[in-house]
């Protein structure tokens, strides 16, 4: 497959999946927090559209979940819930109110599949959010080391070694001890976002600076210093728009990275706290050894991560390979 | 002042850090308004530096160069900016020089941009006057620096240079690596100009050729220093130096080569 071929289907597999997670309120057929108390560690349904008798029909349903036993469940072929379109101002699910777990649910009866879509929405966006941060971050820095040269050089590369050298994780569960316990969710997505992007920032620093000091040299910036241009316009209009690419490849290299990262932090109880899900915490119930063998269905959120590295890092990989 | 020199080089020279000579040695010259001089010379005689020196790209070590009887060393910020607006280079390689990613309309204008003259329209209107100047064809303005041929982004390069209306023009190389007729052509705008503006213009070219067809006088270049300095018909008929007279021959054999 062509270079650019591979960039449309992985950039349009991520919108998808980009898309679908900011519309989690409208695709999850639950909210995050609903609990159905009586349906702990249901298996995930089976959308069927024959029924016991063999029947077909056109509308797909599924049985209702009847107790048999301590976290187990029969399917009550007596009673059947047609799945529809848009019940109660979402995309789909059953309009008699029973229980449609596409993923299964977890210990509290809350659906997994809406927890993933809205989990998706922390995990992606803070990813997002902490490469744009790194990203502005690794542009000040690699610009200004690399134009002015000298002592900001140093100075500032000597920083980026220091960033590299400090163990973060500690550092980290410092900084969260001494944050008061419960913080606002827009809190933590701002602390996870700016944490990880105040570590990333110093791999693309080194590339930009390396742009920089080639591009410093280019016979077009001497032209326009010629013309009388100020050191902010020559940054501004020629040696930024040089490291456009590198921006864009850096990109995609760190989203998945940090969305690894979130998922990592969130995993060790330092990201984002329950009742409000994100991959990592979602799978921290699955870390018990019985909840994984019992309820295997709770490690979706791993699966969930799998297709979003895969399309960043073909996409990231088709960038870094074109000539331009 | 009446009877002044546009510009004035007095004893000027450089030595690049760690390099064993001197790039450039006691020059001294003058160029008179509307005038042409060539510097000629063969690879590292020191033709760049001077010329970067004049564009106020690089500092000499020690001498002194006066533009309108005005030492550029005592200037202060704002009259250095000034200064750069009157004196303007079209660096040796037109397509290292324009930014690929511009058009050739926001090449021409940047100089105005730079030096915040006139409204965004008044700039356009101004480039496109620029373009035609420089004998672009009509609607280049658009094109970016990589879609024009290697002739066209000198000219695009000349029309840039031209954009502040400065009184002295330096040309380092700019004929260099563009084939005869190409060249030919370059040569007949810079004459054009010349006689439509009235500039100053210092063509620096390691070839004698164009320098003569160009210029009204040519300076020889030797081991950073100029070694001699002639109207352009004595330096053929009468050349005095040695690095002249070899420069000459070359000259007149290629001339020859190129009559077979």
């Amino acid at each position: 497959m062509t270079a650019r071929g591979k960039i449309v289907i992985a950039a349009a597999a991520l919108a998808a999946m980009h898309f679908a997670a900011a519309l989690a309120g409208f695709i999850a057929p639950y909210d995050y927090a609903e609990q159905h108390r009586d349906y702990p560690y249901a298996p995930p349904a089976r959308v069927r559209f024959f029924d016991a008798a063999g029947r077909f029909h056109l509308r797909p349903f599924v049985y209702a979940l009847a107790p048999d036993g301590p976290g187990s469940y029969r399917q009550d072929t007596a009673r059947a819930y047609p799945v529809r379109l848009f019940v109660n101002g979402r995309l789909f699910g059953t309009d008699s109110g029973g229980p449609l777990f596409l993923l299964g649910s977890d210990g509290f009866g809350r659906d997994v599949f809406s927890r993933v879509l809205y989990g998706a929405r922390a995990s992606l966006f803070t990813g997002i959010a902490a490469a744009c941060i790194a990203l502005a971050l690794g542009l000040l820095a690699g610009v200004a080391a690399g134009f002015y040269g000298g002592w900001p050089d140093r100075l500032i590369m000597r920083g980026a070694e220091l960033a590299l050298a400090l163990p973060w994780l500690y550092l980290l569960l410092a900084v969260r001890a001494f944050l008061p316990l419960h913080i606002t969710v827009a809190q933590t997505f701002a602390l996870l976002a700016a944490i990880i992007g105040g570590i990333g920032w110093v791999r693309p620093a080194r590339l930009i600076r390396g742009v920089t000091l080639s591009g410093r040299e280019r016979e077009y910036v001497s032209a326009a210093r010629g013309f009388g241009a100020s050191d902010w316009y020559l940054m501004r209009r020629h040696i930024v728009p040089m490291t456009s690419g590198v921006l864009i490849t850096q990109a995609t290299v760190l989203i998945p990275q940090f969305v690894l990262t979130e998922v990592t932090l969130s995993f060790l109880g330092l990201g984002v706290g329950e009742p409000m899900p994100s991959w990592g915490n979602m799978l921290a119930e699955a870390r018990q050894y019985h909840a994984l063998i019992l309820h295997p269905w709770l490690l979706a959120p791993a699966l969930a991560v799998i297709p979003v590295l895969l399309a960043y890092l073909v996409l990231a990989d088709a960038l870094i390979g074109r000539p331009d | 002042m009446a009877g002044e020199p546009l510009l004035s080089v007095r004893g000027l020279s450089k030595r690049y850090p760690g390099a064993a000579g001197w790039a450039m040695r006691d020059v001294s010259f003058e160029v008179e308004a509307g005038e042409s001089l060539a510097l000629c010379g063969l690879s590292g005689a020191g033709k760049s530096t001077l010329a970067r020196c004049l564009a106020q790209f690089e500092q000499p070590d020690s001498g002194e160069i006066l533009f309108q009887g005005r030492s550029t060393a005592s200037l202060g910020a704002s009259e250095r900016a000034e200064l750069r607006t009157q004196i303007q280079i079209v660096l040796q390689q037109p397509a290292a020089s324009l930014n690929p990613r511009f058009t050739a309309e926001e090449i021409v204008s940047e100089p105005l941009v730079i030096q915040r003259r006139g409204e965004p329209a008044a700039r356009a209107r101004r480039a496109a006057e620029l373009l035609e100047l420089a004998g672009l064809p009509a609607g280049s303005g658009r094109k970016r620096a990589l879609e024009f041929s290697g002739g066209e982004r000198q000219r695009l390069a000349i029309a840039r240079a031209l954009a502040l209306g400065p009184k002295l023009l330096i040309l380092d190389e700019s004929l260099s690596g563009l084939d005869l007729s190409v060249k030919a052509q370059i040569l007949d705008l810079l004459l054009e100009l010349k006689q439509r503006l009235s500039l100053a213009m210092i063509l620096v070219s390691h070839d004698l050729a164009p320098a003569a067809q160009f210029a009204d006088r040519i300076a020889v270049m030797d081991g950073g220093s100029i070694v001699e300095c002639a109207a352009a018909g004595d330096l053929f008929t009468r050349p005095a130096h040695p690095r002249t007279r070899e420069l000459v021959a070359a000259a007149l054999a290629l001339a020859s080569g190129a009559a077979l």
